[in-house]
């Protein structure tokens, strides 16, 4: 899967996940060091508890990871989408044996690539948030989970995405799914504040169960799409 | 003869507009064979459907002796491809091709790749920046060859290979198809398509010539040369001689065609000059006579 994620994306895919991984690490990092330097934000929860603030770090955190996840679906599978386009006007592509098969393992490669750099990502920033007594352990998973739920949300759009001609439509499609990331994320941001940890950790897993549900659907009809379209 | 590809019967269907076939070719093992035909002939459609890049609607195909489909067994392993445009996505830089081309090809070489450019005169290291769409044609066109001659292959197809490249490089591609075609003792083949015959005329041991996705003509070239001849005579011989003419041209001064080189001697008899063709002039005297049968065909309709 790795070397067929590599034959139509050269090396990109791989350097946007570490570069990404690298990016929000320095980020956030420094962000926090000079932050606790300066002795402003020593510990977050205490200070918006005793601020009387309704935004808590933890439901910014979430939030935060579910921005990235789709941010790093976007980047990656989006490029993985993109190269659909290049390749299927190319010959390339098509002189390679089983050229339909590994393209779409190609793809499904660079939708786990995003996943795992989703995870990636609210990892590093959860690590981070730790390291320095801003977030307890216990919200990592929720993190995750959100991070990964977001990165999949991405994948349900695939579908239509590979077979829309227009650069407008696809677009406008993307626009769509930006829509639905704001409402998961105002629906995370009102469900941190008022729902419980177990339950927040249950609906998590519930939306990540969804969301892959709705991805598998939508991978496995791009994988008969590519085919259909290439053996033309 | 032992050939490298054997088409039977093939037909591929677009639209109304066009429809290749049936085509009936047998590609000769061990020699390089030149697709001939206007523009919008199915040239490039054959080839494609010989490299399994475009599907087939009818027919058969059979590759190194064996009917079967391009994906089958190591067959597309064995073909080189170089299209004449849009063979890689122009986002990608050479040392992308080399990767991609490595990955997917076992008998890709990357050293001899390079090797070839520098011998082209494109240097990786002085495009190592330039994405294939910043290169003009005919660098582009020197990438794509490359490519396919970094590969360990038994036939290379190759899509008007000439058409973007100066004369001095043309004449070296002429001699590296000969090198190619000795380095395999009878085992490699090339499958080439031209429009620019008289520069690649030496490299061309069979010509197919093709009409509106038809095969009209197809032989070895120096056979064919003996089956033609080419006439020249003066005009006002026209009546005697165009019963005899496949094609005729007449203008003010001279009066030209091709004939059969069985009627040389009634010709010659009738004061005509007689003269062996070369293969661009057989070719576009063939092409014309196409043209002359599809039109008479048509206006029967």
């Amino acid at each position: 899967m790795i070397k067929a994620v590599r034959i139509f994306n050269s090396n990109v895919l791989f350097k946007t996940a570490v570069l990404m991984v690298v990016i929000i690490a320095l980020f956030f990092g420094t962000g926090f060091a000079l932050g606790v330097n300066a002795g402003e934000n020593a510990d977050l929860s205490q200070q918006a508890e005793q601020a009387g603030e309704e935004i808590s770090p933890e439901t910014l955190n979430i939030i935060m990871s579910c921005v990235l996840g789709y941010i790093s679906a976007m980047a990656i599978t989006g490029s993985a989408v993109n190269m659909f386009y290049k390749t299927d006007g190319c010959k390339y592509a098509r002189t390679i044996k089983n050229a339909d098969k590994l393209f779409c393992s190609s793809l499904v490669g660079s939708q786990l690539l995003s996943h795992l750099t989703a995870i990636a990502l609210s990892g590093v920033i959860s690590a981070i948030m730790t390291l320095f007594d801003c977030t307890k352990a216990l919200n990592i998973p929720l993190m995750m989970l959100f991070s990964l739920a977001s990165s999949l949300l991405f994948d349900i759009i695939i579908r239509p995405l590979l077979s829309t001609k227009s650069g407008n439509a696809r677009f406008f499609l993307l626009l769509i799914t930006l829509f639905f990331v704001s409402a998961v994320v105002s629906a995370v941001f009102i469900a941190t504040q008022t729902l419980s940890y177990q339950i927040l950790l249950i609906s998590g897993g519930i939306l990540t169960l969804a969301t892959g549900i709705g991805a598998v659907i939508s991978t496995v009809s791009s994988c008969r799409y590519i085919r259909r379209n290439w053996l033309s | 003869m032992e050939e490298v590809i054997k088409l039977d019967s093939l037909i591929k269907k677009y639209d109304r507009s066009f429809s290749l076939g049936p085509v009936n070719i047998a590609f000769p093992k061990g020699f390089s064979t030149a697709l001939i035909g206007a523009n919008g002939a199915g040239k490039t459609t054959l080839m494609d459907i010989i490299c399994g890049i475009t599907a087939k609607t009818d027919g058969e195909i059979s590759y190194f002796g064996t009917a079967g489909d391009a994906d089958d067994g190591d067959t597309k392993e064995r073909i080189g491809y170089c299209a004449s445009q849009g063979m890689f996505p122009a986002g990608w830089k050479i040392k992308d091709v080399a990767l991609s081309m490595s990955l997917a090809f076992e008998g890709f070489d990357k050293e001899r790749f390079f090797a070839l450019l520098a011998g082209m005169d494109v240097p990786a290291d002085k495009y190592k920046r330039k994405s294939l769409s910043q290169l003009s044609d005919g660098m582009r066109m020197r990438v794509c060859l490359a490519s396919a001659f970094a590969r360990d292959t038994d036939l290379l197809v190759l899509d008007e290979p000439g058409a973007s490249l100066d004369p001095l490089m043309r004449d070296r591609l002429c001699e590296r198809f000969r090198d190619y075609i000795d380095s395999g003792n009878g085992k490699k083949s090339i499958i080439f398509s031209t429009h620019n015959i008289a520069d690649m005329e030496n490299s061309a041991d069979y010509a197919v010539i093709m009409d509106n996705g038809e095969v009209t003509e197809q032989g070895f070239t120096e056979d064919l040369k003996d089956k033609y001849i080419i006439i020249s005579a003066e005009p006002d011989r026209k009546d005697e001689l165009s019963g005899l003419m496949l094609t005729c041209s007449c203008s003010a001064s001279m009066l030209s065609g091709l004939a059969l080189c069985e009627n040389k001697e009634k010709l010659m008899a009738h004061g005509a000059v007689t003269e062996r063709p070369t293969l661009s002039q057989l070719s576009v005297e063939l092409l014309k006579l196409a043209e002359k049968r599809r039109m008479s065909k048509e206006a029967q309709k």
